[in-house]
């Protein structure tokens, strides 16, 4: 070990002295041959790529013929030996049998010749099994790019039929129930009892099936693709050799969030589950809460290298059959590569996805999304995701939270009269004040213009730019607050906001009137119950700030004008943003105020359901009739 | 395509602030004008006073003597030029949004303020909330010398004060909203409040002799005997014929004046006691219900019937007689009504000498005519001096107070 | 498009004047019985929508179709070109007297051709979103708008003396009708729910929405010029350069509760920008259909420059005052009851019955 002196002194003189740059290139990261640019001109036949695209296709052919050919000379030699030798019965059904195999697995390398396995997943997957198990374990090598791939396990096993049949079981690592497949999948398999009188391939799969294994979600299959989508999926697949059937056994059971309390959308009553990460689990919350049976969950499959389940829920007796069908369509249209949040699939799928304001309500309660499913709406869910999306939705709903369902009519009422006001003036308080200070400065009482006169006297900055300091710092502590761990998360409050806007007042970089403006503003955003919607209102905010210094009131009556012209032009998934008011539709008791629970009589006129009644008129019975008699009267 | 749309909503948007700020200044930009004073100086000019609030001294407590506003005056020949000057003076521009009074000289409304006012229904800055004052003496001296006890600033003191003529009623307020519609339509005479300073020496000066049976006597502003505070007063109305000030009218004919508007809401009168002159009783007056007047042309000459209803409570008996009592209560009424009908009648007598229609009868006689343009032919102003007025002045006694009963109480000499 | 958002465009398209210098025009002629003369004018026109339901029942389409299958081309031609004068020149005005009234009020220092621009910049944004989008926006905001006025309305109330309306007869009810029915043309907006037609689901709907937006428009303009006369009386109020304004002002409640006639700005400058859009909107429908082309948008800029021309040719704002009520006095009444009064007979002379295209 050398002391700091040598150490400074090599140091200095790795500085001073010329050294050669080493030889070792570093890391840059090329483009691959397909990225290269110019697609117009087209790529010689004889470049070095195609070349060598086409010769590992001859190889694989060459390979397939090749090894079939020494199974045939196998089979030949054994079948000599054995003809040679004893001839037993056993021997001869099983050499029968293979020699079957054989024969359907050369009925296959004819298509195997022409459309080829090369390394384009898309063929791969629509090609079907094959007969034989040792070539459809090199398809699934390749595919999995096995034995690199460490995540799949091959399981080699014997079915103990008549003949013994070599079968292999496929499963991830660490996606399945490993108890699950020890008892219900392996045991059964293994002591099974060889069944008598099972001719064909297709009475063993429906034997095994039927009889054999406990499993409680089993299907046959016969693609590469069913195979990729049941590994990938936490299922387990057995292949048996001489049968181009697989069996798809349901064997999920990888670890997920437990069913927590919402994180964002807290009540003081109402239920306190939120949806986790497991599209399963999510699916039967909702039904445990909306327990119709004419409640369908369809699956779509969405993305292309990873494909994940999307559930689309909705009631079929209510829900408008065209919403559904466009729902529907728009989700299966969707061609990309990995869709894994679900507010990835809500730009693809949404009319202006552009446009910052949300047209779909996204939530974490289910027993909100059981609310909207009741009225008539449809819900997407998105594996992995603790979030589900309402299509459609109007501006009034995302002002609407899950506790005004659960507290009483004033109660309700109230809170959304809030939300509004808070939305309001969270548009345009800072705008307003800015407006009436530079332009209309009789509005503003004669002691409050005094006392703002006195304070900003000293202060350097005109007064918009007074607003955009103290609206960026807001911003910045906002944005450090999700960063900061939670011990110093309400450290950073405190400091933050009070602190500095504190200091900020007493080293005169901006007024007192100010600060409260901003903080009013930014408390009041916080009452609007969806994130993106007030994420939307902080950007309008900007707009209207810059139209109020250009031209007063002028400008904030432009703005408002054109933010209402925007937002009717807005349609989500065919119902326009501002339903119910504008266009005027039935709005029933549930846009601004809340009416009381018994008068809830029909659903949203705004989408058309099937059955638009929910109640009768008089939904309190008891009011009818006279109160019952008890027990205790004689 | 997608960029040219860029570019172009780009530049309109840069084009929102081309043409400069549209007129966008910082509220300490402007000297904010809290009261102007309008008196005349010779070779026809006139001397413009203006008090600025400086902002400084908000937060103080009350009485610090921290500056919150100062006076400045100028000569000049029009109001407008007097702003100009003012711009050289301040390193604000000055700002008449935040102007609460206008006050003027007694020489200058004598001779007409006509010059100034149609100015103020032009100019957009001077709203119809801003009260007008006549000041006994010049503006000038008005403003410099006032200096409230309980307010920063003294417009504010005015302010509040003009809120308050309806605890009394001994001085009609007027904002330029009166004075324009009584001016404009021939519905009354206009009027303003009259202030004056006090001399703050504890003699009364009393503007003429006292009512039989009351106590009181008439005062203008500046006339009632005081010291300590704040020498500025607000007593009385000056009443215009025209634009041109034409007498003033003591407190207790604003009174009667906004007894007979309905304006007056409630206020403490002193009587002789009726048994025993010597001592006095003090007792609240409030309307019981709104004055009704009716119109009506007899023989030829337009007649008003004027009926007021007063309802009074007993504040204050030291003679220990018990009027409350049904025999002894008439006596108290009929004192006072005695006294409001002499009151309300000697008023009416001298706006009718003065010629100027300070309740305002003249909105009332549009009943009696049928087409506008008739009554665009009637001038009232001639008429109002040849009307009669029919008076009727009922007083009640309603409520006594705490007490319902006055027990007399003995002295060494009592009988 | 139904109902309600037929009653908001008649509603705003003939709203705006109620914020501009007519109602002490209205009171200089008429004295103690102005709201009378406003409230006789939905009664006026009455006739011209009773003649174009009976002629919408027998042909099908909207104004021009039918204009074309009664009178021929030329003559659909000359109508779609008084209409669209009419739509321009009303838009020109009240774009030059909203911008001189920004100017006046708000923003002193803004320079004319800012104002202008900004009132023509928001206009065409707002066309460009279609008649549906203006539609709905004023269904919208119609009831902030008329919020404000009544605050404005109840805030006066200390100030309101009856005494001011009489002699309660005015200049006579004979005057009071003849300057109703003159004026009436103000309201000359119902004719565009015609002129869309079919866009409104049937002749019903055009009917109630015609009846409920003009009713309601000339209710609240009645109500606020009654207000007006009582607030400030005969002789005061036909100075006035801009009443509604003047009325916001005058608003004292106490001492922090005065000077607000600021933030009524907003109430008027939305309703300025949403009937100029609509005037623009029409005159680019009329043209589109007249040439038989398949859009409108292309014109709204083009158009939008011409009425821009046409609202700063006039030098001073006297000029401006004057023309607004000669033009309507002439061109507008021509247009309103003339083309009904056309079709009607044109569709008497024909005797036509085709099968309507609504069951009316």
């Amino acid at each position: 070990m050398d002391n700091s002196f040598v150490r400074i002194y090599q140091f200095i003189k790795n500085i001073l002295i010329f050294k050669p740059a080493p030889e070792i290139k570093p890391f840059v990261l090329e483009e691959t041959v397909r990225e290269k640019p110019d697609a117009n001109t087209k790529q010689p036949d004889n470049s070095p790529d195609i070349v060598q695209q086409e010769l590992k296709d001859h190889y694989y052919e060459f390979n397939t013929m090749l090894r079939q050919a020494r199974r045939l000379a196998a089979l030949m030699e054994k079948a000599q030996a054995s003809l040679t030798s004893n001839i037993d019965q056993k021997t001869t059904s099983m050499l029968q049998s293979e020699l079957e195999r054989l024969e359907k697995q050369q009925q296959e390398l004819a298509p195997i010749l022409l459309s080829y396995d090369n390394q384009d997943r898309e063929t791969v997957g629509e090609s079907s099994l094959r007969s034989s198990l040792a070539e459809n374990m090199l398809i699934v090598n390749r595919i999995y790019q096995l034995p690199l791939n460490k995540d799949l396990v091959v399981r080699e096993i014997t079915l103990p039929l008549t003949e013994p049949v070599p079968a292999v079981l496929l499963f991830m690592d660490g996606m399945v129930d490993s108890k699950l497949i020890n008892l219900s999948i392996l045991q059964p398999l293994l002591l099974m009892s060889p069944p008598e009188d099972i001719k064909t391939s297709q009475a063993l799969v429906s034997h095994l099936m039927r009889e054999i294994l406990p499993a409680n979600q089993l299907i046959r299959g016969s693609s590469f693709s069913e195979l990729q989508n049941g590994i990938n999926s936490g299922d387990s697949v057995l292949m048996i050799d001489g049968i181009n059937e697989m069996l798809i056994i349901g064997s999920r059971g990888w670890e997920h969030r437990a069913v927590g309390k919402p994180t964002i959308e807290q009540t003081i009553r109402g239920s306190q589950m939120a949806f986790s990460e497991d599209l399963r689990v999510n699916t039967a919350l909702i039904r445990a809460t909306l327990r119709a049976s004419d409640l369908v969950t369809e699956m779509i499959k969405v993305g292309e290298r990873s494909r994940v389940n999307c559930a689309i829920m909705y009631i079929k007796s209510i829900a408008n059959t065209s919403l559904v069908a466009e729902v529907k369509r728009r989700v299966e249209s969707i061609k990309t590569d990995l869709v894994d949040d679900v507010g990835i699939l809500e730009q693809f799928i949404v009319n202006h996805p552009s446009l910052p304001f949300p047209q779909t309500l996204s939530t974490e309660r289910p027993d909100r999304v059981s609310v909207h499913l009741a009225e008539g709406r449809v819900a997407l869910l998105l594996e992995g995701n603790p979030f589900a999306l309402v299509v459609p939705v109007s501006m009034f709903s995302l002002l609407h939270s899950a506790e005004d369902f659960s507290l009483k009519e004033p109660a309700g009422t109230f809170m959304r009269i809030l939300r509004v006001i808070g939305a309001i003036l969270s548009t345009m308080l800072p705008a307003f004040y800015i407006a009436i200070s530079y332009f209309h400065q009789e509005a503003l009482p004669t002691d409050l213009i005094l006392t703002v006169l006195a304070d900003r006297t000293n202060v350097p900055f005109p007064a918009y730019i007074e607003v955009l300091i103290m609206e960026l710092s807001f911003e910045l502590i906002r944005e450090a607050s999700l960063r900061v761990p939670n011990i110093l998360g309400t450290t950073i409050g405190i400091v933050g906001a009070i602190i500095l806007g504190q200091a900020a007042v007493a080293a005169n970089i901006v007024s007192p009137i100010i600060v409260v403006i901003i903080a009013i503003t930014g408390l009041a955003s916080f009452t609007i119950p969806e994130y993106r919607f007030a994420f939307s209102i902080r950007l309008i905010r900007f707009g209207m700030l810059i139209l109020a210094t250009a031209a007063g009131l002028l400008g904030l009556s432009s703005g408002v004008l054109l933010l209402i012209a925007i937002l009717t032009d807005m349609k989500s998934f065919g119902v326009p943003y501002l339903s119910p008011i504008a266009p005027k539709s039935m709005a029933g008791l549930d846009v601004l105020v809340r009416g009381v629970a018994y008068r809830q009589e029909k659903r949203p006129d705004f989408l058309n359901t099937q059955d638009s009644t929910r109640q009768p008129h008089i939904s309190r019975r008891w009011t009818l009739s006279n109160a019952v008699k008890g027990d205790d009267e004689p | 395509m997608d960029k040219r749309l860029k570019m172009i909503a780009l530049l309109l948007l840069l084009s929102l602030f081309v043409a400069g700020c549209n007129g966008a200044r910082e509220i300490d930009e402007y000297a904010y004008i809290m009261t102007i004073g309008f008196d005349t100086a010779p070779n026809n000019q006139y001397v413009i006073t203006y008090r600025i609030a400086t902002g400084k001294g908000q937060s103080n407590r009350i009485g610090q003597s921290q500056e919150t506003n100062f006076i400045n005056s100028f000569v000049s020949p029009s109001r407008l030029e007097a702003e100009n000057r003012l711009n050289a003076v301040t390193a604000q521009r000055p700002n008449l949004n935040h102007l609460k009074v206008i006050v003027v000289g007694e020489e200058f409304a004598k001779q007409g303020i006509g010059d100034i006012l149609s100015s103020m229904l032009r100019y957009h800055a001077f709203r119809d909330s801003v009260f007008i004052i006549v000041a006994r003496g010049t503006a000038k001296d008005f403003m410099e010398k006032n200096k409230p006890q309980t307010e920063n600033l003294p417009s504010i003191w005015l302010e509040m004060s003009m809120a308050s003529n309806d605890e009394t009623g001994y001085f009609l307020r007027s904002n330029l909203y009166s004075f324009f519609m009584r001016l404009k339509t021939t519905g009354g005479a206009p009027y303003a409040s009259y202030v004056a300073l006090n001399p703050l020496d504890l003699e009364p000066k009393p503007a003429g002799e006292r009512e039989a049976g009351a106590r009181t006597a008439p005062y203008y502003a500046g006339g009632p005997g005081r010291s300590g505070g704040n020498p500025a007063e607000i007593l009385g109305t000056a009443v215009f014929a025209g634009d041109k000030m034409v007498g003033i009218l003591s407190n207790e004919e604003s009174r009667a004046v906004s007894i007979m508007t309905g304006e007056f809401r409630n206020g403490y009168i002193t009587l002789d006691d009726p048994l025993i002159p010597k001592t006095r009783i003090d007792v609240n007056l409030r309307h019981h219900s709104k004055p009704s007047i009716k119109p009506s042309i007899v023989d030829g000459i337009v007649t008003f019937d004027v009926k007021v209803l007063l309802s009074a409570d007993i504040i204050n008996i030291p003679s220990g007689i018990n009027y409350e009592s049904l025999e002894y209560v008439d006596l108290l009424e009929h004192q006072l009504t005695n006294i409001i009908t002499n009151q309300l009648e000697k008023t009416l007598t001298r706006t009718q000498q003065l010629g100027t229609d300070v309740v305002g009868f003249g909105l009332y006689t549009r009943t009696l005519f049928d087409n506008y343009d008739d009554y665009d032919q009637f001038n009232w102003y001639e008429v109002y001096p040849t009307a009669k007025f029919n008076l009727d002045v009922i007083v009640k006694i309603r409520r006594t107070g705490l007490l319902h009963k006055t027990s007399p109480f003995k002295r060494a000499d009592s009988k | 498009m139904g109902i309600s958002e037929g009653l908001a465009l008649v509603f705003l398209s003939t709203f705006p004047r109620i914020f501009l210098t007519r109602p002490a025009q209205v009171i200089e002629a008429n004295a103690g019985l102005a709201w009378f003369a406003v409230i006789v004018s939905p009664f006026a026109i009455l006739l011209p929508i009773l003649l174009l339901l009976y002629v919408f029942r027998r042909v099908e389409g909207d104004l021009y179709a039918v204009t074309r299958e009664l009178i021929g081309k030329w003559g659909a031609w000359a109508v779609s070109l008084v209409l669209i004068m009419m739509f321009l020149s009303d838009a020109a005005i009240l774009l030059r007297l909203f911008a001189e009234n920004t100017l006046l009020t708000a923003l002193p220092f803004m320079p004319l051709e800012t104002a202008i621009a900004w009132y023509v910049f928001n206009a065409v944004i707002l066309c460009y979103f279609g008649i549906e989008c203006i539609a709905r926006t004023s269904y919208f905001l119609l009831p902030l708008g008329t919020a404000g006025l009544f605050l404005v309305l109840v805030g006066l109330i200390p100030f309101y003396d009856l005494n001011l309306l009489g002699p309660w007869q005015g200049r006579g009810f004979g005057q009071a009708l003849i300057t109703g029915v003159t004026w009436s043309s103000i309201n000359y907006g119902v004719i565009l729910l015609f002129v869309l037609g079919p866009a409104f689901q049937n002749l019903r709907t055009i009917k109630w929405a015609a009846l409920f937006g003009l009713g309601g428009s000339s209710l609240l303009k009645a109500l606020s010029t009654f207000a007006f006369t009582i607030v400030f009386g005969a002789k005061i109020a036909l100075e006035k350069n801009l009443p509604f304004y003047e009325m916001a002002r005058t608003i004292y409640i106490n001492r922090y509760i005065q000077r607000i006639d600021a933030l009524f700005i907003v109430v008027w400058v939305i309703a300025g920008v949403i009937s100029i859009a609509i005037n623009f909107y029409m005159a680019g429908y009329l043209i589109a259909r007249m040439l038989n082309l398949s859009t409108y948008r292309p014109f709204i800029v083009s158009l939008s420059l011409l009425v821009v021309g046409a609202s700063l040719l006039p030098g001073e704002i006297i000029t401006v005052i004057l023309l607004d009520v000669k033009l309507f006095s002439t061109l507008h009444i021509a247009g309103l009851y003339g083309i009904p009064l056309l079709l009607f007979g044109a569709t008497i002379v024909k005797g036509r019955r085709k099968k309507p295209w609504t069951n009316g």
